[in-house]
């Protein structure tokens, strides 16, 4: 094994004891959701939640496309998927924080506002440095970096990118669906 | 590369499937949370094929 697959493989294996830990933080904020809301929820845009997921699950699709074309060295196909990922993670945070934080429920409103606001903030922060991740990695795109056979920031960008996208999974149902609206 | 392109242009219409799916069983059970949950699950299985397909711990350096 050369010393570039060694250095791959411990940063591999770093990333995911880190999403261990992030499952035990997303899975608390889900535990809270549950505990506090029980088989209610806010009235919530359903819409916009369904077009936001759409945009997140659509995100994910173009970061695979950046990853296998990276693996194959179609570079002009890597970097204009990462730049698609990322206007779609920024069109995400535009419809969450733009428009859905902008509606009627406000942080002070009770168990409703305040697990709202702390299960979306922390996501939109999670989206939010996912998008700087893929500005760096596309400028170093675009300086050259990367190849077929070096390509683990791309990886590790990949992979944080489909963990957020799972969270969100889990996430949007627990607050636009799950339960009876009041 | 076409044929993995294929594969991921064709897990991201079954997740879109999936997800009006999850919003119409919302609707008819009054947001039941197991068969909602199931829809999450399904939903998370399948972006795991974009992790495996990704992460070389399940490929042959």
């Amino acid at each position: 094994m050369t010393a570039l697959a060694r250095s791959a493989e411990r940063g591999r294996a770093g990333i995911w004891v880190f999403f261990v830990s992030e499952v035990f933080l997303f899975g608390a904020l889900l535990s809270m959701r549950f505990g506090l809301w029980g088989n209610t929820r806010p009235d919530l845009d359903q819409q916009l939640g369904l077009l936001v997921t759409s945009i997140l699950l659509a995100s994910s699709f173009f970061m695979y496309l950046a990853e296998t074309a990276i693996d194959h060295d179609r570079r002009i196909i890597f970097l204009v998927s990462m730049f698609l990922t990322a206007i779609l993670g920024i069109a995400f945070l535009i419809g969450v924080i733009g428009f859905e934080w902008g509606g009627h429920l406000q942080p002070t409103d009770g168990v409703f506002g305040s697990v709202f606001y702390a299960m979306t903030g922390l996501h939109a922060l999670h989206v939010a440095s996912g998008v700087l991740f893929i500005a760096t990695i596309g400028f170093k795109g675009l300086r050259g970096n990367y190849s077929a056979n070096d390509h683990f920031g791309v990886e590790a960008c990949a992979i944080y990118w489909h963990f957020i996208d799972v969270v969100w999974v889990f996430f949007y149902p627990a607050i636009y669906l799950m339960g009876t609206a009041v | 590369m076409s044929r993995e392109v294929l594969r991921g242009g064709l897990i991201l219409i079954f997740l879109a499937a999936l997800t009006w799916g999850e919003l119409q069983a919302s609707i008819a059970t009054d947001g039941s949370i197991p068969i909602l949950l199931l829809f999450s699950v399904f939903k998370a299985i399948l972006i795991a094929y974009f992790f495996m397909h990704i992460s070389r711990l399940w490929k042959a350096h």
